[in-house]
């Protein structure tokens, strides 16, 4: 679906954030990026959701390459932005409308999709956020603002999701929600975070990304969140002492910041 | 040589080169510091052109066209106008590149200071705001957004802006106050 | 409005600088009759603020915008001189941190839109709150807005007359009022449309959380 090869990235007047990163991900696929802060996780998602450009190599959608100049022409960005959508980690970013259901309804209508209220009121009633359509968006607390966010993106049905530290605002009740939701329906997902055990409960194939914007794993769940040597070179973990019943001891792990 | 000093050297390099009408001696100073910005002095002055390319590029182009027309077009100015931007512009690139201003400004008063080392906290946080903000309305725009869109989204970055400065202005009073910063 | 360093002659930049002192000292004086603890780091948000200000885009209609100036905003909300001292000092970070340059410009752009600006806005405000609010915010943001554009094309247009050679060509920036007042007046009387309409819908929310003074 989406296959990004020998990647690099770097922001402005910045060092490189990724480098030669290759990824390839495939229809119905739960991936989860999962790497400390300041690693790439974030700039990752921007590339693949097309709002920055590699410096070098080649992201592809579909087969088709995504650039900028790709992205001018109306048919692909209406179809791309339909698909691929991003979930910012500072939700306060995506939101402008006047009212939580122009919020909702903004990229449908754009779109020119059919049923816009039905499905304003259908994602709103998923997500429990019924009683603030009329509200205003900079009225909401951060985690209500996440709710609003990712309703107005899962409204579009898009193919791609992706999200940036879903767990940094959502209550866990939300969470729970979204894991449910998500991590059992056909949409392919790839989250980013930096808590291990939200990883564990996102998906199945585990992307980790070390500190110099590299790929340092790229498989199964399971083992990367058993490979301690692995998560404390990414900066997952760590030694320091601590008690376990009644003796002083120091051992690696892993902790969910 | 110390921020301060560099603050110093700087300012009467600006000013010196304001009386100066020489386009050589400008040629000749422009040369010197490129020479002496160092390694990164390339990208310093690709920075520089870049920067100063849209305007000085007008104005020059209005000048040729109106003193054409007028009868007393003198290529002289354009080579001068130029060449002083030129340096101006480096000489400031140079200095923000290499010269910690917090540093530079310090000994002015404390208090400048202070407000300078917590504004500048803030500033960058805010830059990430406004990068977000202009990417995610790309995300989510699938085609040209209108006029009122863009109004509504513009008044939501000043939005977020307004409620991040008033919980930061309070958060660093409060923190200012519990390491003591107002006890004396 | 950024004006490259080199386009001001000495004659402008220097003795603006001499006023400029003046007028931050009085600011400052101000200020610290109604000094609290809380000064230092609202002075410090609020320079951050007009500087992030700075950073948003207004919409004019045909895509290409300007960028916003807020001074209207912080003046309305927070007083005039915070509103001064801190537009300074972010014009000051510009100019000597990010690289932005300007440092010829600060004065004049300190006293143009960080001291006319500000003080226009006030009055407006004040003098038209009784008749309407949304007029009132929106009439004053518009002249905080080209008041200063006023001022920046008097201080560009004057420059081929106060310095040039013996034989007329001018030194710095080269063209007079009659090219200066509608070329920098005109695009302003646009974009101050575009910061009215930013500046009512910021100012409503600022006065739903109850900021405002």
């Amino acid at each position: 679906m989406i296959e990004l090869s020998d990647v690099s990235f770097g922001w402005p007047d910045g060092p490189a954030v990724l480098s030669r990163l290759s990824l390839k991900i495939s229809p119905g696929e739960k991936v989860v990026l999962l790497g400390a802060n300041g690693c790439g996780k974030s700039t990752l998602l921007k590339l693949m959701n097309g709002l920055v450009f590699p410096a070098s190599g080649e992201v592809r959608w579909n087969g088709e390459a995504l650039t900028q100049a790709q992205l001018k022409q109306r048919e692909f960005a209406r179809r791309f932005r339909g698909d691929c959508v991003l979930l910012f980690q500072h939700p306060e970013a995506m939101l402008f409308n006047p009212t939580v259901r122009e919020e909702i309804a903004y990229t449908l209508k754009k779109l020119g999709r059919a049923d816009v209220e039905d499905k304003v009121a259908h994602w709103a009633g998923e997500l429990r956020i019924v009683h603030l359509l009329d509200k205003a968006p900079f009225s909401l607390s951060g985690g209500e603002k996440q709710k609003v966010a990712l309703a107005a993106l899962l409204a579009l049905d898009p193919q791609l999701l992706l999200l940036d530290e879903p767990g940094a605002s959502l209550d866990p009740a939300t969470v729970g929600w979204l894991v449910d939701t998500l991590v059992h329906s056909d949409r392919t997902v790839v989250a980013s975070t930096h808590s291990l055990s939200l990883a564990a409960e996102l998906g199945s194939r585990c992307v980790v990304l070390g500190t110099g914007g590299e790929v340092m794993f790229d498989g199964p769940m399971r083992m990367a969140l058993t490979g301690m040597a692995l998560l404390e070179k990414a900066g997952l973990a760590h030694h320091h002492r601590h008690r376990h019943g009644g003796a002083e001891h120091a051992h690696l792990h892993g902790h969910d910041w | 040589m110390s921020p301060r000093a560099w603050l110093v050297a700087y300012l009467l390099a600006v000013v010196a080169a304001t009386f100066v009408h020489e386009p050589a001696l400008l040629t000749a100073a422009l040369a010197v510091a490129v020479a002496a910005a160092g390694r990164g002095r390339w990208k310093l002055l690709r920075r520089t052109l870049i920067a100063i390319l849209a305007f000085n590029l007008t104005v020059s182009l209005g000048y040729a066209a109106v003193a054409l027309w007028r009868g007393d077009f003198n290529p002289g100015y354009l080579l001068l106008v130029n060449l002083r931007v030129l340096l101006l512009v480096f000489l400031g690139m140079w200095f923000a590149a290499r010269v910690d201003p917090i540093a530079a400004i310090s000994g002015v008063s404390p208090s400048l200071t202070f407000v300078a080392t917590l504004t500048l906290g803030q500033l960058r946080a805010f830059e990430r705001i406004a990068n977000d903000f202009t990417l995610a309305f790309a995300s989510r725009n699938p085609a040209p957004p209108r006029l009122i869109d863009r109004t509504h989204h513009a008044a939501a970055q000043g939005i977020a802006l307004m409620d991040k400065t008033m919980a930061a202005a309070t958060e660093s009073a409060l923190a200012m106050r519990s390491r003591g910063a107002f006890d004396d | 409005m950024h004006i490259p360093d080199g386009f001001l002659s000495p004659q402008t930049y220097l003795p603006a600088y001499a006023m400029a002192a003046g007028a931050w000292a009085w600011a400052a004086r101000g200020l610290r009759e109604r000094l609290d603890e809380t000064t230092v780091p609202r002075l410090a948000m609020l320079t951050a603020l007009a500087y992030g200000l700075g950073l948003v885009m207004v919409p004019v209609p045909g895509g290409t915008s300007g960028h916003m100036l807020g001074v209207a905003l912080l003046a309305m909300i927070f007083g005039m001189r915070l509103a001064f001292l801190s537009y300074s000092l972010a014009l000051l970070l510009q100019a000597l941190l990010l690289g932005a340059g300007g440092i010829t410009a600060l004065p004049i752009n300190a006293l143009a839109m960080g001291l006319v600006g500000a003080a226009a806005a006030v009055a407006t405000k004040t003098l038209l709150l009784r008749v309407n609010e949304t007029a009132a915010i929106s009439i004053a943001a518009w002249i905080s807005v080209v008041l200063p554009g006023l001022v920046v094309a008097l201080v560009l247009g004057i420059q081929p007359l106060i310095a040039h050679q013996p034989d007329g060509t001018p030194l710095f920036f080269p063209f007079g009022l009659e090219i200066t007042l509608p070329a920098v007046l005109i695009p302003h009387l646009a974009i101050g449309v575009g910061e009215a309409v930013l500046t009512v819908l910021i100012w409503r929310y600022a006065k739903s959380r109850k900021w405002c003074a």
